[in-house]
Parts: C-alpha cells; structure tokens; sequence
C-alpha cells in the first residue's frame, strides 16, 4: 500500500516537472531570434530588477563610502601639498613685494643723494630708543666712516635728525620729533621763518607772528640758516593754526614729513656743523 | 652670577631697542630692563647689586636720551631708595613687590623727567600720562612671571656643575690628591 503510494508521488511530480519544462522550452522557443520581450522576461526584469536596483544601491553605498575614504586619503595628502605650495608662493611673493620696495626705497635714496650738494652716505637703523621721554635712533655708521656730531640725517621724505654720538662702527642720531631738537625753517609758500621742535606726536613751528600767513597744507621747509641742514630738505606740512587773542606768536603744529615709526635707510649728509667743535 | 645677569640685561636692552617697537602701540612696550634692575636691587647683595645697577644705567645712557649719565644717576636712587625700603619693610612676599617696582618706576621717570627738563629747560619734554600708565599696568603684569624667571635663573645658576672646562681655571698644584 504504501509502495503504491510512492509511485504515484514520483509520477505526479515527474508530471509537474515535465510539464514546467515543455513549458519553458516552447517559451524559449517561441521567442528566438525575437527583439522584444515577452511577459515572462518582463517579469523577470520586474523582479530582478528590484533586486539589482537594491543591491546596487546597498553596494553603492559602501562603494562610495570606501571610495570618499580612499579620496579622502587622497584629498588630504593632495591638500597638505597644496597647502605647502601655497606658503611656497606666498613667501615667493612676499619677497618679490621686499624687493621691489626695497629696490624703489633705495633707488629714491639714491636719486637723493645725487640731489644732495655735499657727500653722502647711506646709514641703516639698528635701534630705537625704548625710554619714555626721548627719541633716538642707532645707526651702523660711525665715526669711521667719517660720521661726526652734528651731522644732518635725512631721508627720502624729508629731514630726520641729526648725529650727537659716535663710536668707531655706530651713531646716535637725535630724531627732530625729540623735544631736544630745533630745526631753524622757512614756510613753502611765504618764506615765513620759524623754528620747529619735537613734541610727543610731531613737530610744533616756533616764532610764527600772528600776522604772517600761514594756513594748514603749508609746506615747511629746512632755511638753511642755523648751518645743520642744507636748504630747502622737506620738513612736514602745516595741520593747524591756532591764533590765540594775546601774545605775539601763532601755535602751529606741523605734520613731519618723515615717518619717524618706519625709518629703515638713512642718508647722513657729511656736512661739518658747529657741532662738531 | 653677576655677568650672566649681565649679559640678560643686554640682551633685553637689545629686544627693547630692536624688536619691541614692532608691537603695536595699543599694546605697549614692557620696560623689561627696568624690571631686571628692580630684581638685582632686591635680590642681590648690595656690592654685586650696585655694580650692576650702575654698568646697566651707563648701557642705557648709550642707547637712550640725550644726556648722559642721566639714567645711571636715576637707577642709583633707585638702588638706594628700593634697597632702603625692601630692608625695612616688614612684609617679605613676592606680592607687595609690584607696588615697589611700580613706585620705583615713578619715581625713576620722574626724576629723569626732571634732570631732563633742568638740563635743558629750553625743551621741556612734555609729560606723557596715558604713555606712562600703560607702562605701569604691563609693569604690573609682567612683573611676577619676569621675577619667577630671574628667580628660576638665580637656582640654576647656584646649582650650576663647576666649570671644570674652563681654559684658565686654576688647578691645584697636585691634581690627584683626593
């Protein structure tokens, strides 16, 4: 009984099997050498499809995270490079900008010097004064370069003091914004005469009478009288005029010409002045 | 140790004359040196302190102003003044010296302020109260951490190995006797 039982199972399934198989043969067959899909490819598409569209989402996924790990890697190393580069190029720059400053600063100085009536020679600053009250500068020229006391220090953009100590390799030099100094000059435009001394932000023009016109803007200029600075050196320019009801004088403060924070290159005129005796 | 502070006073006069006028001005410039004075004149003995004082206020004469003479002077007083008061205060810390070297201060650049304007009382320097408190608060500041430093300096040196190396050290005559 039961071994009947099993033949007819083996039967009915070599049935089912044979019939899904002339099935699938008369399907492939029918669609030879078709373009076009049937339902059954269809289908398949459908399913699969999804399957595919899954897994190659899943795999994109992490093909992607492996990927930007991987550019990541890239990217710093491609960015620590670019990074060098640019402070390469930045310091190639920053240079070429010294240079060239450096080469018009000293191209002035020169064409400042040839300007000049008596010798020259250049100097550069090597310190500043770091007390409250004064203003002097240390230079690398000294008494052995035939720097002496007295001698006028100017630069490009106008007078800046004047020698009062030397060593054999290095001066002192007294700013004329230090209250120590006075610089005998004239106005530009009038020849008005005043004596200009240092005070704690520029200069301030003595001796101006109330009656002289002097107006903001004015050039000052070195007179050339007092036998420090040669004539007509830019002192500053004039910013304000205060006439008070009494006394005889104007109050005038004048702008100085030079930039006493900046200065880098001088030019010491080598002058004999009275006071070097 | 007298040299090797010596030496430091040099070098800060050189940070303060070359370097230290790159600050920007809002920031001030600490008169380093100044403190380096007020810890020899505290700390060390009075010869070594005195010798020291004076060849420092000389440097700075070199380098400063226009008188000479003018800075040693001041940092003498100085000397006398702070060394009289550190003796005979009763308090003995490391805070109260901020309210000596701030007086000390004071008193050194009014009295150059002074000699300044009797020297050549045709220029009267004109007397700057922004400029000079902005230098009494970074003195403030600046003061402890700069004395635990020359303190720092002080042990290392006390500790300092001998210089055997030294070319003209004398040697005893017998230079294997134990």
């Amino acid at each position: 009984m039961k071994k009947r039982g099993k033949r007819a199972r083996q039967a009915r399934n070599l049935l089912v099997f044979g019939f899904v198989a002339a099935l699938l043969v008369i399907i492939i067959f029918t669609s030879l050498g078709r373009k076009e899909f049937n339902v059954f490819h269809k289908l398949g598409l459908e399913v699969v499809g999804v399957a595919q569209a899954v897994s190659t989402g899943i795999g994109g996924y992490f093909g992607g995270i492996w990927t930007d790990y991987r550019e990541l890697i890239n990217v710093r190393e491609e960015n620590r490079r670019l990074r060098e580069e640019l402070r390469q190029h930045k310091a190639a720059t920053s240079q070429y900008r010294e240079a060239v400053a450096t080469n018009v600063r000293l191209k002035k100085l020169l064409e400042l010097r040839e300007s000049l009536p008596d010798p020259t020679i250049t100097a550069r600053v090597i310190g500043r004064d770091s007390s409250l009250w004064f203003k002097t500068i240390t230079i690398d020229r000294g008494s052995s370069d035939g720097v002496e006391r007295g001698m006028p220090v100017v630069t490009v953009e106008g007078v800046v003091g004047q020698v009062i100590n030397t060593s054999p390799n290095y001066a002192k030099v007294l700013l004329a914004n230090d209250p120590n100094s006075a610089i005998d000059v004239i106005v530009q435009k009038n020849r008005v005469q005043g004596i200009v001394r240092g005070d704690s932000d520029g200069f301030t023009l003595h001796y101006v009478l109330r009656t002289s016109d002097v107006a903001e803007g004015d050039h000052v200029i070195t007179s050339g009288l007092g036998g420090v600075f040669p004539k007509g050196l830019p002192v500053g320019q004039v910013s304000e005029v205060v006439r008070a009801r009494r006394g005889m004088f104007q109050s005038i403060q004048v702008e100085p010409a030079a930039n006493f924070s900046r200065l880098e290159h001088l030019i010491i005129i080598m002058k004999k002045s009275s006071l070097a005796e | 140790m007298g040299p090797v502070f010596f030496g430091f006073g040099i070098l800060l006069l050189v940070l303060q004359t070359t370097t230290f006028h790159l600050l920007p001005s809002w920031l001030g410039r600490p008169d380093l040196l100044f403190l380096l004075l007020c810890f020899i004149i505290i700390y060390f003995e009075t010869g070594p302190g005195l010798i020291l004082t004076l060849l420092l206020g000389m440097l700075v004469d070199v380098f400063s102003g226009v008188h000479l003479g003018l800075h040693s002077l001041a940092y003498l007083l100085l000397f006398l003044v702070l060394r009289t008061m550190v003796r005979n205060l009763a308090i003995q810390g490391s805070l109260h010296q901020i309210p000596l070297v701030i007086a000390g201060f004071l008193a050194t650049t009014s009295f150059v302020h002074l000699l300044a304007t009797l020297l050549a009382p045709e220029n009267p320097v004109l007397w700057n109260w922004p400029l000079l408190l902005q230098n009494i608060i970074i003195l403030g500041i600046v003061c402890l951490p700069f004395f635990q430093l020359c303190q720092g300096l002080m042990t290392l040196l006390d500790k300092r190995p001998p210089m055997i190396w030294m070319p003209f050290r004398r040697h005893p005559p017998n230079r294997f006797k134990v």
